[in-house]
């Protein structure tokens, strides 16, 4: 019993930090451009395709390139299209993501077919290993090294590098930034596309635990919102937080009744909510209240 | 007496005739062309769909981006219904659909409505969500994955008959919403939409509001779901999953969301093209996705919008057009007598103790004053003193962090906005708060509609009330806007809106009445007419005034107190106050002579090479916000070297003109030439790379960023280096670490003048330098901009005339956007009379004249 909890909670700290990765790059979006990003999950999904195909042409080391082919998609798809979003009512921007997210899995469907891809784990990192009790695949623990190697990279930027000051302070008062000579256009498509290629990071480390299918948009896109609304908006340690909380609630209930799983993400957002409307490590936002 | 008849319409200008014919006519074409009728009564489901959603939508502003919640519930309701009944009929189940997704939306709506915005719409597609997983994974009662196909149809069960009923229900569902959407409910709904802040601030509760309207949206939307289980006889998760969440949002922005019948084109193109493009492609949205995004960037108003365009008649078609018919004689308005009798003595507001910190920054510091019916009490102080944020607290905007409010007697500090101005307080705003897509008259009559205490009729079209009615002319005719009334507020002028704005705050016939400078931005003859309207007013009412205008206050107050840097400072007659030496150095800044003495005044400088090339150039410059206009051709120039003050009071655009100088507006007409070149089309980045640099009103640090972060981003080659910034603020040495939502005002100030040197400027605009600051700090950032001055040129933006005179060259004057005085000023700093004449400003020795004047 206790090791089958152990082993749950360990696979719940993975799908959690899968998690944290596609919410995190949907709240720094969000956090600076004031755009709800629908299509997030499709980016997720482009990202395991995408690795897919270069698996197919090039081998596995051509994999680590999706990410940024991803991104690079994503800095084009934010000249087309979000630009025009900016300001302007929120309704226009959900319908228009919402779109996007539906014409980039048409996409998926048209290109790759409707069926799942087969994608297997690196041969390096077949098997299993034992630590104490706990008996992990290579691949898990090979995922939770990435996820949280990227996830350190990112706070570090944020927090260290000028970007990372431009996005922090750009999060609160952009017309300010903008004031003050930085090219804001040119840094809102940067954050974009890092979104997008962080979306895409978490896809290419999910294909192999999950079918590569055309609804994975689907299923990654309402997590990463009940986790930024879990979270708090903008807030990088909220979607940690309320990432790894989600992951584990998920298997434990995977666990012992598997049909709620899903629905206990929801339920879990909803007392959340109701206990602290703005999240976890919500603050007071003015651009959006 | 003869209830009016409002705009006697044509049969075919009403929208329920429009969906009738058109529904009539696609099924008299789906029976020629042999198509399935079922497509038309899907149609019709749909339409009823996107209306419910679009009640949400287009009256209410809430987007419920998991309207299918709603709809697909229902459907389970009826599937499990007809498993749970026998012989369950039709008509059964779509009162069982009604009733069960009114308790849902009730339930639902109570929770999720305490969010607004974004959170709304997700949490509604949350709810979809959930419903989804229930759907799919609870075998045993919804059928899981192969869905529920056990509903019958005994009183119609050919595709036809089904059909007829389905119609039929659907328009008598959208006739109710149309009489809704005229009912005060509905017009009150559609004032929220526009301006939440200030229907609360009217008394009407907007949570309930919007919990009634989600309800009723919620039940349309659940018999739609209803019929649709019925048409399928059966129920399938599909519908509740998250790419057809959005399919009812989808339709009414395709068909236009501020059109009645826009979900009515929305459902028809939707279905049509799904049908069409299925036929060969099972990824249609490989094709529908494409056509949506273009529309919705293109067209914002949607189809109907569209035509509206095309046919000259370009608004929304949410309710009838037109107003009530002006009568022939309007009543003269006659200020409503106060309801209680009043005890001659007993104050009708009395505050107590009053305290309120933002932070480390008081901006109400023990506050306590009493207010007396039939009496006109002014509230004076210069800006940032804090008169604002006070009325905010006690209107229940703000809450307050200390202290009591009794109205009447009563403690109302707890209470909420609404009940406060349901008690019998209303206020005017200073930033202009109306609802700017419902016409001059709806604006007013919403007011009086508060006052009827009519927030909750239902079913009788409010216009034809004709004794609010009256009441509206009366208001309109008195600020002088009859003629406008059947204006949208958004195309009248602005002054036009000042005057709306006033009219509004009349109309609830509050027992108190709290006006923030409703003379801003109104040309002398309205002032005077608003002057006067108040002095009755104050006859049958209690009136707290802000205004700016001192002579004019001086003239018709009973009372005034006196606010300075959140202090009460004083509190009396006008002729005791206008004497108080507290008041006339705090309000009028004469005493601070001794420290203009410190500054290297004006002509002490190197004077600006008069042959220099002027650096910024203003050359006819118009600009404004959303079609309206701010500026009016203003010419400016500041020249190498030279300190220019730009002065004028609040609201005639000295902001708006940093902000076009900064690229952050752009000129609707005219050029900004900055050493020769037109930078009018540049970005904020490229002109402050060329070395235009702001400090802007507020500050506007980066909260979330220290002292350092917040100095470092703007941070480019050729700029002050950190140590001359300590030389100039020695204070920062100690805060760099701090964020900056930790520092108080002045140190703010500070570093935003700091931020601005960080780069190498040629020109620096400040906006606002010394507002909300303690005379201290006053002095310390003063010896600093001035020390600045060497440095690059500067553009000083004031509305205290002495604070900045003394260390400019030039100065400009601002009176509503135009350009009043430019000269010398020494010039303007000696002529007192042209400073009163521009700025409002009587000096302190007219002053007391005045007063001696009133007090014989």
């Amino acid at each position: 019993m206790l090791d089958t909890l152990v082993s749950q909670t360990a696979n719940g700290l993975v799908l959690g930090f899968l998690y944290v990765l596609i919410a995190v790059g949907l709240s720094i979006t969000f956090g600076l451009l004031g755009v709800i990003n629908f299509a997030h999950g499709a980016f997720f999904a482009l990202g395991a395709y995408v690795a897919y195909q270069l698996f197919q042409m090039f081998g596995w080391p051509a994999v680590v390139f999706a990410p940024f082919i991803v991104g690079v998609m994503g800095m084009v798809v934010e000249v087309l299209l979000i630009r025009r979003l900016y300001g302007k009512e929120p309704l226009l921007s959900l319908i228009v993501t919402f779109a996007l997210a539906l014409l980039i899995e048409a996409l998926i469907r048209f290109i790759w077919g409707a069926d799942g891809k087969p994608f297997n784990a690196p041969p390096f990192l077949a098997g299993v290993v034992e630590i104490g009790p706990l008996l992990m695949t290579k691949y898990r623990v090979g995922v939770l090294v990435a996820t949280s190697a990227t996830l350190l990279a990112l706070w570090w930027f944020l927090s260290y590098t000028p970007y990372g000051r431009i996005l922090r302070a750009g999060s609160r008062d952009p017309e300010m930034v903008e004031l003050l000579g930085i090219n804001l256009p040119r840094v809102m498509t940067a954050v974009f596309g890092l979104g997008c290629a962080l979306a895409a990071i978490a896809g290419v480390l999910a294909a192999p635990l999950w079918a590569v299918s055309p609804s994975m948009a689907a299923n990654a896109i309402m997590p990463a919102f009940v986790i930024v609304a879990i979270g708090g908006l903008g807030s990088f340690a909220g979607a940690v937080v309320a990432g790894l909380a989600v992951g584990i609630v998920m298997s434990l209930t995977i666990q012992f009744k598997p049909d709620a799983a899903a629905a206990s993400m929801y339920v879990f957002m909803f007392i959340v909510m109701l206990l602290r409307p703005r999240g976890l490590f919500g603050e007071r936002w003015e651009r959006f209240e | 007496m003869n209830a009016p008849t409002v705009n006697p319409s044509r049969v075919w200008d009403h929208p329920i005739a429009w969906i009738a014919v058109v529904l009539f006519a696609l099924s008299g074409i789906a029976h020629l062309m042999g198509m399935p009728i079922n497509r038309i009564t899907q149609i019709a489901i749909y339409t009823l769909y996107g209306g419910g959603v679009n009640f949400l939508i287009g009256y209410l502003g809430l987007v419920p981006f998991g309207a299918s919640f709603f709809f697909g519930c229902a459907s389970y309701a009826v599937a499990i219904g007809a498993g749970m009944f026998l012989g369950f009929n039709e008509v059964e189940a779509v009162l069982l659909a009604a009733v069960f997704s009114v308790m849902l939306s009730a339930i639902v709506g109570a929770v999720i409505l305490r969010r607004r915005g974004l959170y709304f719409s997700l949490l509604t597609l949350a709810c979809s969500q959930i419903a989804f997983e229930v759907a799919y994974k609870w075998t045993s009662v919804t059928g899981g994955e192969n869905g529920l196909q056990n509903v019958s149809r005994p009183l119609f069960p050919s595709a036809w008959a089904f059909h007829a009923f389905t119609v039929v229900v659907v328009i008598g569902l959208l006739w109710g919403l149309w009489r809704l959407a005229h009912s005060p409910f509905g017009r009150v709904m559609q004032a929220l939409r526009d301006n939440e802040q200030r229907v609360s601030s009217l008394g009407f509760d907007t949570y309930l509001v919007k919990l009634i309207a989600l309800i009723i949206a919620g039940g349309t939307i659940g018999v739609a779901g209803g019929l649709m289980a019925l048409l399928l006889q059966g129920v399938y998760a599909n519908n509740l999953n998250w790419q057809h969440a959005g399919d009812a949002v989808l339709m009414a922005a395709l068909g236009g969301v501020h059109h009645f019948l826009g979900p009515l084109w929305g459902a028809i193109t939707f279905i049509l093209l799904e049908d069409r493009l299925s036929a060969f492609t099972e990824n249609w949205w490989l094709f529908f996705a494409p056509i949506i995004i273009l529309f919705a960037l293109l067209s914002p108003e949607g189809m109907q919008g569209i035509v509206q365009r095309l046919v000259k008649r370009d608004r929304w078609t949410l309710t009838r057009s037109g107003i009530p018919p002006r009568p022939q004689v309007i009543t003269p308005y006659r200020p409503a007598a106060a309801a209680a009798a009043i005890t001659i003595g007993t104050p009708i507001l009395s505050i107590k103790n009053l305290s309120k910190r933002f932070g480390s920054i008081v901006t109400q510091h023990d506050i306590s004053i009493d207010v007396h019916a039939n009496r006109l009490h002014s509230f004076i102080g210069p800006n940032g003193a804090g008169k604002t944020t006070f009325f905010n607290i006690l209107t229940g905007l703000l809450p307050a962090d200390e202290g009591q409010i009794l109205f009447e007697g009563r403690e109302i500090g707890k209470l909420q906005a609404y009940k406060r101005a349901r008690l019998g307080v209303a206020r005017s705003f200073q930033i202009l708060s109306v609802f700017p897509n419902l016409t001059a008259f709806e604006n007013v009559r919403i007011a009086v509609q508060a006052s009827r205490g009519q927030w909750g009729g239902f079913w009788r079209d409010a216009y034809l009330n004709a004794q609010a009615n009256d009441r509206v002319w009366s208001l309109l005719d008195a600020v002088g806007l009859a003629d406008r009334a059947g204006e949208m507020c958004a195309s009248l002028a602005h002054g036009e809106k000042r005057l709306l704005e006033i009219a509004v705050s009349l109309g609830t016939n509050a027992k108190l009445l709290l006006l923030d400078e409703p003379l801003a931005g109104l040309a002398e003859t309205d002032r005077q007419v608003v002057s006067a309207l108040i002095q009755r007013l104050a006859k049958s009412h209690a009136v707290l005034l802000i205004e700016h205008d001192i002579d004019r206050v001086l003239a018709i107050s009973d009372r005034i107190t006196v606010l300075h840097q959140g202090r009460l400072i004083a509190d009396g007659k006008s002729a005791e106050v206008a004497r108080d030496p507290e008041v006339i150095s705090a309000y009028l800044g004469k005493s601070h002579d001794a420290e203009f003495a410190t500054l290297p005044a004006a002509s002490a400088r190197e004077p600006a090479p008069a042959a220099s090339a002027p650096l910024l150039q203003l050359d006819g410059v118009c600009a404004g916000y959303g079609g309206s206009t701010v500026l009016e051709a203003v010419d400016l120039t500041v020249n190498a070297g030279e300190v220019v003050a730009l002065l004028g009071r609040n609201g005639v655009g000295k902001t708006t003109l940093l902000r076009t100088i900064t690229g952050a507006l752009h000129p609707s007409a005219g050029r900004v030439l900055f050493e020769g070149v037109d930078v009018s089309a540049l970005r904020p980045h490229r002109i402050n790379r060329l070395g235009v640099s702001i400090v802007p009103e507020g500050r506007r640090l980066f909260p979330n960023l220290t002292v350092h972060e917040n100095l470092k981003l703007a941070a480019r080659a050729g700029g002050a280096g950190t140590e001359e910034i300590f030389e100039l603020f020695p204070k920062l040495q100690k805060l760099m670490r701090s964020r900056a939502e930790n520092l108080s005002g002045g140190e703010r100030q500070m570093v935003s003048i700091a931020r601005a040197l960080m780069v190498p400027n040629r020109i620096i605009l400040l906006d606002e330098p010394f507002e909300g600051l303690a005379p201290a700090v006053v002095q310390e950032v003063r010896v600093a901009v001035a020390k600045l001055s060497a440095k690059a040129s500067m553009l000083i933006v004031e509305h205290h005339a002495d604070s900045v005179l003394a260390m400019a060259d030039r100065a400009y004057v601002l009176v509503n956007g135009k350009v009043a005085f430019s000269g010398a000023a020494f010039v303007l700093a000696a002529d007192k009379s042209q400073q009163e004449r521009l700025l409002g400003v009587a000096q302190a020795d007219e002053l007391e004249e005045l007063v001696l004047e009133a007090a014989r």
